[in-house]
């Protein structure tokens, strides 16, 4: 077994490329269960071996590509800590965090578990769990939205510069109303380890979503 | 509340003891500690995460409230017939683009839908998915537009489209004309036709073959009490036939 940085055979790159491709497809799924977006906007197809739904809605498509087209330098830098994909409420007060948290391990063990087949079974799993989460979780109320927000190692300013990918497509530090929960309720959904990424993923579900959260 | 006081019998001191017991029992003077607000960075900042500026599109399903139209009857397509084309039609409500489509359903053939002017904004359409025509399969058209189809070497298999703008619908709303077409092609009532609302142009298109063109025409304006003239337009041709 070999063991290499994360700068031997540019591993971060090769990270960010995965990590970016599963989140999209986690986040059409997931707008897909939780019922952000009709259902008719949404296509059967076939990820990771499995299936799973994935929006045929050009603008929503490019929503995310651009999201996640800025978010992929952070994850190639391992800047990126948490990817969190927020559902609001019509008062944009979030009703659930569907949080990605990524650990990448600064040295790396090359054995059999760092093949992309091994990676995306482990992937696999997550799209799995996410398909079914709508059996552990409460119904949203009628009329949300999602945001996505990635949380960095360092201060959020100073990696605003690096997200700026796109021209028109600007960055902002989150407000304050849309990142705190009143009495979350904690789901552990999946984790998963392999040599070259860790991650889990977990919801916080706010207790009573029908209600406004009063801070 | 009453307070017992045991003492060693002692007497001169009882007052003082009466007096300390007192002052025991009083409250404690207290304040109110200011909020700690350290000088240096509290973290805040660094926890705050970042997220795009531009929320993301809101599509919502404009045929909802009517029970007639439910998503298990109705199919919603994008009118180019694919999904990665970037026209699109929206109306920017409230800093938020708001895209409104019929309903839910299936990708629809191409073929339909190859009228659809390039330069128009693509919005959605409707068609029923159990397209049947009618038992009757002879359409009589008229003579003049016998002569119109001669002059142009058009066929009668050929698609055309019956453009209905918002004079046609007054009063009515061309979003109340709309409703009632998709639920007239959604069963079956219109048929060949395929329509499709042009929202960036305020204009209805309902797309027929050419053999039932005068039908459809008549049935249009018939049923949903069209006013002024009906305009049929043929690809590459543009308007041939007026109703």
């Amino acid at each position: 077994m070999a063991t290499l940085t994360r700068q031997d055979l540019n591993f971060g790159q090769v990270v960010a490329d995965i990590l970016c491709e599963f989140l999209e497809v986690a986040i059409h799924l997931i707008l897909y269960v939780r019922e952000v977006y009709p259902s008719g906007i949404f296509q059967k197809r076939k990820k990771y071996n499995v299936p799973v739904q994935m929006s045929c809605h050009p603008e929503l498509n490019q929503y995310i590509q651009d999201t996640l087209q800025c978010v992929k330098p952070l994850i190639e830098k391992n800047e990126a800590e948490k990817v969190v994909v927020v559902i609001m409420d019509k008062e944009h007060h979030p009703v659930e965090r569907f949080v990605f948290e990524i650990f990448q391990p600064p040295l790396l063990s090359i054995s059999s578990e760092t093949l992309l087949s091994h990676v995306e079974q482990l992937l696999r799993a997550v799209i799995l769990k996410i398909s079914v989460c709508d059996a552990v979780l409460d119904n949203n109320p009628p009329g949300c939205t999602f945001t996505v927000l990635v949380y960095t190692r360092e201060s959020a300013t100073r990696n605003m510069e690096k997200v700026q990918v796109i021209k028109d497509f600007p960055w902002i530090v989150a407000d304050e109303q849309e990142v705190l929960m009143q009495e979350p309720r904690l789901i552990p959904l999946k984790t998963m380890t392999s040599d070259i990424v860790k991650m889990q993923l977990y919801v916080e579900e706010r207790a009573q979503k029908r209600q406004q959260n009063v801070p | 509340m009453d307070v017992c006081l045991y003492y060693k019998s002692d007497k001169d001191k009882l007052d003082d003891l009466v007096c300390v017991s007192e002052k025991v029992l009083e409250k404690f003077p207290h304040r109110v500690l200011p909020v700690f607000t350290p000088w240096f960075p509290s973290g805040t900042e660094r926890s705050c995460p970042i997220k795009p500026k531009n929320p993301p599109p809101v599509i919502l399903s404009n045929q909802e409230n009517t029970s007639e139209c439910s998503p298990q009857h109705l199919k919603w397509v994008f009118a180019s017939g694919l999904c990665t084309d970037v026209q699109e039609e929206s109306v920017v409500t409230s800093k938020r683009k708001l895209i409104t489509i019929p309903t839910s359903g299936e990708q629809h053939t191409r073929n339909d839908l190859e009228n659809v002017a390039k330069k128009s904004k693509r919005t959605w359409s409707v068609y029923s998915p159990k397209q049947k025509t009618s038992p009757r399969t002879h359409y009589t058209i008229s003579r003049q537009l016998h002569k119109t189809l001669q002059k142009y070497g058009l066929d009668l298999h050929q698609r055309a489209k019956w453009i209905i703008s918002e004079l046609n619908c007054a009063p009515q709303n061309i979003e109340e004309v709309w409703t009632k077409i998709s639920h007239a092609i959604n069963h079956a009532k219109l048929p060949t036709c395929n329509a499709n609302f042009q929202r960036k142009l305020v204009q209805i298109w309902v797309y027929c073959d050419l053999s039932y063109c005068e039908y459809i025409g008549n049935f249009l304006r018939e049923n949903f009490q069209l006013s002024g003239e009906l305009i049929l337009s043929v690809h590459n041709l543009g308007d041939i036939f007026k109703l």
